[in-house]
């Protein structure tokens, strides 16, 4: 019968578009490994009109040149890993090289197994220097790289961290005599609220900035590593500890003392950081990209100062550290070559480029940040221990948005007691836990 | 309006009920009909013509290909989002099967509650409003002189890209922005904080009706024009008042257009989704959860700021909304249901 047939074909055409889909999500799984490849593909977040992606081009060329490997450059833009993402699952992933943040890489490559191992480059030479690149990036950042099994995911080029800055001319008795501790910290905010200045600048509108001065009071109070634990802790003990008590009651200091500038919390970003660059706000607790965010609408008479979140009674120094640098696709075809070229671009010569033109603090300790960041490149180097953002509690990213951000902006905003935050933080996370642990 | 058409087709094939016969009025002339057979009736199987004959054989052909894309591009996509969502998947890597553990979170997850409030709100709040301007502009423009100026003007906002218009909106309504100093030099003390976490949706929900306004105003206009005029004269001549004629001329005459915009809005208003993400949402992070919807919540699942993707969630919480679609577009059709007028 004629409808009969129909249907089947039609219902035979289904099945078979269906194991076609199905099937394109297996793959062959190679590992590549291309030692001695002439060519390979290098993706980047960077856009092509960035300082940082003139740099590369350069340096591209003159690795070519030099060691006559071609590379394909692609400049994806942040979204780099999200494009990358869909091509591991095949046999043929598109890229040999990418750059990202540790995290992005981390979470993309390394937690999917998708990441090559690259010990192998620290224990290599830097191209034409004498140093290895495991003797030029410190320690402290290759321990911060290194997955549960002990393999190096990421070959870190550039450091962002945190700081509060203010404009030096502005206020140079704080530049001369910048508060060591959290309690001469607020009461430079009281003396600055009392003439009539607003002391703090925060966009509200990006929740992880508003979170991280809660998560920052909390690693400062319990030392780092030490918030983590109670975050993975699933039967939210961690939360009766005194120093997390304590470390909220600093965190509502700042919100019940309406420290922030008119219409922080109903603008959009970047709105406020620019009412801070025009001196309509003293401080800024902001990650190290804040000078070049800021720099346009600053103009010539600021001049950007800063200072470590200071100290609080814990007495704990660590600073964050968000690392940006370079991964390889385990199954890349040309992973040799392009590990050659991560010993390369860490020469020197191309760090300080990315130090003068990027305006980034490199990993290079004899590489100096541009003037406005030497203050947090030296924090960095002399801090007492280095942790990363939320102090690394993984696999928690959904209990961010959904929980931690929301009650840190009531904190912080000084519409919930420190003690309601803690209560309902313990409650909300030993909860979280139970669904997605 | 360029989301709706894909899931339009999805959801009028998938909902068409079988029926035993084709209803002439959706059967456009010198369709083939394929009337179902009785197992006993073997003649009639037989094509009657040789002109049918040959139709026949062309059904494949000219259906078949049509049907491939159809099958490749969203049917399977769609099995595999539900297959997906039974699993932990971070979009390579190894799949890990956790049965209704995706489903199950959903409904302890009191952001997926308060996204799904926030999609009833935008489906029949913003729906009401948009439909109450449509249908007040609808009447108020079938008169008036320089309708097709004001008509594109309301048109426009629909045409700009919404990216653009969030962008513009965010300026308009910040602290410091447009609209609080034109209301502070009105001499009001304390303007709104449009932007506030707990304002911020409701902002939304306004940019929302006055984006779609101008769409639907102009689906409407355009079945309202087909109207003959001597209706309205005659109308006129029995006394009727603006309302009367509204609701006793144009409403009825008009009546599919607004079926089909009924039908449009609900699949389009649960997948809205850019206006919110850039509107609320600063620099590519997502915006508070008190201004996400069903699609922002699927978004923010697999592709988070930090974090592993979960692909199986999002899928889930995928099929909910599709769930929820299918749900109220059945809903939609059942309650605009009229025969249609033939003038």
């Amino acid at each position: 019968m004629r409808l009969r047939t129909t249907t089947k074909s039609t219902a035979l055409v289904a099945v078979a578009a269906l194991a076609l889909t199905l099937s394109a999500c297996g793959g062959a799984s190679s590992a590549g490994g291309g030692e001695d490849s002439k060519e390979f593909t290098y993706w980047s977040m960077y856009k092509e009109d960035e300082p940082r992606a003139k740099v590369i081009k350069d340096a591209v060329a003159a690795f070519t040149k030099e060691t006559g490997i071609k590379v394909e450059l692609v400049f994806q833009g942040r979204e780099v890993l999200n494009k990358l993402q869909p091509t591991l699952v095949g046999g043929n992933v598109a890229a040999d090289l990418v750059d990202q943040s540790q995290f992005k890489i981390r979470d993309t490559l390394a937690a999917t197994g998708n990441a090559r191992d690259l010990s192998g480059v620290l224990d290599a030479k830097v191209t034409g220097e004498s140093k290895t690149v495991g003797e030029t990036v410190p320690k402290a950042y290759q321990d911060l790289v290194k997955d549960k099994d002990g393999q190096t995911y990421l070959i870190p080029t550039n450091v962002q961290t945190w700081q509060v800055f203010f404009n030096k001319k502005q206020l140079p008795d704080v530049a001369a005599n910048p508060p060591k501790t959290f309690d001469e910290f607020i009461a430079l905010l009281d003396k600055r609220k009392a003439a009539g200045k607003a002391p703090l600048a925060l966009d509200g509108d990006i929740l992880a900035y508003v979170d991280q001065w809660v998560s920052t009071l909390m690693i400062r109070e319990l030392g780092a590593g030490n918030w983590k634990k109670v975050l993975e802790d699933k039967s939210g003990a961690g939360f009766d500890k005194p120093e997390v008590l304590k470390a909220a009651q600093n965190a509502e200091k700042i919100g019940k003392g309406k420290y922030f500038v008119d219409g922080w919390d109903a603008s959009k970003f970047p709105a406020i950081q620019q009412k801070w660059a025009q001196n309509k706000a003293d401080f800024l607790f902001m990650g190290t990209w804040g000078p070049s965010e800021t720099g346009e609408i600053a103009g010539k008479d600021f001049e950007y100062g800063s200072f470590p979140f200071p100290k609080t009674a814990g007495g704990h120094d660590s600073e964050q550290a968000s690392l940006y640098g370079y991964g390889i696709p385990k199954k890349a075809k040309n992973g040799g070559a392009a590990e050659k070229f991560i010993q390369f671009f860490l020469g020197k010569k191309w760090m300080d480029r990315l130090a003068t033109e990027e305006k980034s603090i490199t990993v290079r300790a004899d590489v100096p940040a541009v003037k406005e960041l030497q203050g947090p490149q030296k924090a960095l180097q002399d801090a007492g221990a280095i942790h990363v953002s939320q102090d690394g509690a993984e696999g928690m990213s959904d209990w961010e948005t959904k929980i931690t951000q929301p009650l840190s902006k009531k904190l912080i905003s000084g519409q919930i007691s420190a003690a309601d935050y803690v209560a309902e933080l313990k409650k909300s996370t030993v909860n979280w836990w139970k669904a997605n642990g | 309006m360029s989301t709706a058409s894909a899931e339009v087709r999805e959801s009028g094939t998938a909902l068409q009920p079988s029926r035993a016969l084709p209803d002439p009025a959706v059967t456009p002339p010198g369709a083939v009909i394929d009337v179902p057979v009785k197992k006993n009736d073997k003649r009639s199987d037989a094509p009657t013509s040789p002109l049918q004959r040959g139709r026949r054989k062309l059904f494949v052909p000219f259906v078949g290909p049509a049907f491939f894309l159809y099958a490749v591009a969203i049917v399977a996509p769609t099995l595999f989002t539900v297959v997906l969502s039974f699993s932990k998947w971070a979009g390579s890597g190894p799949i890990e099967w956790v049965g209704f553990d995706n489903y199950k979170r959903l409904w302890y997850d009191d952001v997926f509650a308060s996204s799904f409030g926030n999609t009833l709100l935008i489906l029949f709040g913003v729906g009401f409003g948009t439909f109450l301007l449509s249908f007040f502009f609808t009447t108020v423009l079938r008169e008036m002189a320089g309708r097709k100026f004001v008509r594109a003007v309301i048109f426009f906002p629909n045409a700009v890209s919404a990216l653009a218009i969030s962008i513009l909106w965010g300026f308009l309504f910040q602290a410091d922005g447009l609209i609080n100093k034109v209301m502070g030099a009105l001499g009001l003390d304390a303007p709104p904080r449009w932007l506030a976490d707990d304002n911020l949706f409701y902002v939304i929900c306004i940019g929302l009706i006055w984006i779609n306004t101008g769409f639907y105003t102009t689906i409407l206009m355009a079945a309202v024009d087909r109207i003959p005029i001597t209706l309205y004269e005659a109308a006129d001549l029995e006394g009727a008042n603006a309302w009367q004629k509204f609701r006793h001329v144009t409403l009825p005459m008009m009546w599919d257009a607004v079926a089909v915009s009924a039908t449009l809005w609900v699949i389009s208003a649960i997948k809205i989704f850019e206006f919110i993400y850039v509107f609320a949402g600063a620099a590519g992070s997502t915006p508070t959860t008190k201004a996400w919807t069903l699609s922002l919540y699927a978004y923010a699942e697999a592709f988070q700021p930090t974090g592993v993707a979960r692909f199986g969630a999002s899928a889930a919480a995928t099929v909910v909304t599709l769930v929820l679609i299918v749900l109220l577009i059945v809903l939609t059709r059942r309650v605009t249901r009229r025969e249609s007028l033939e003038f």
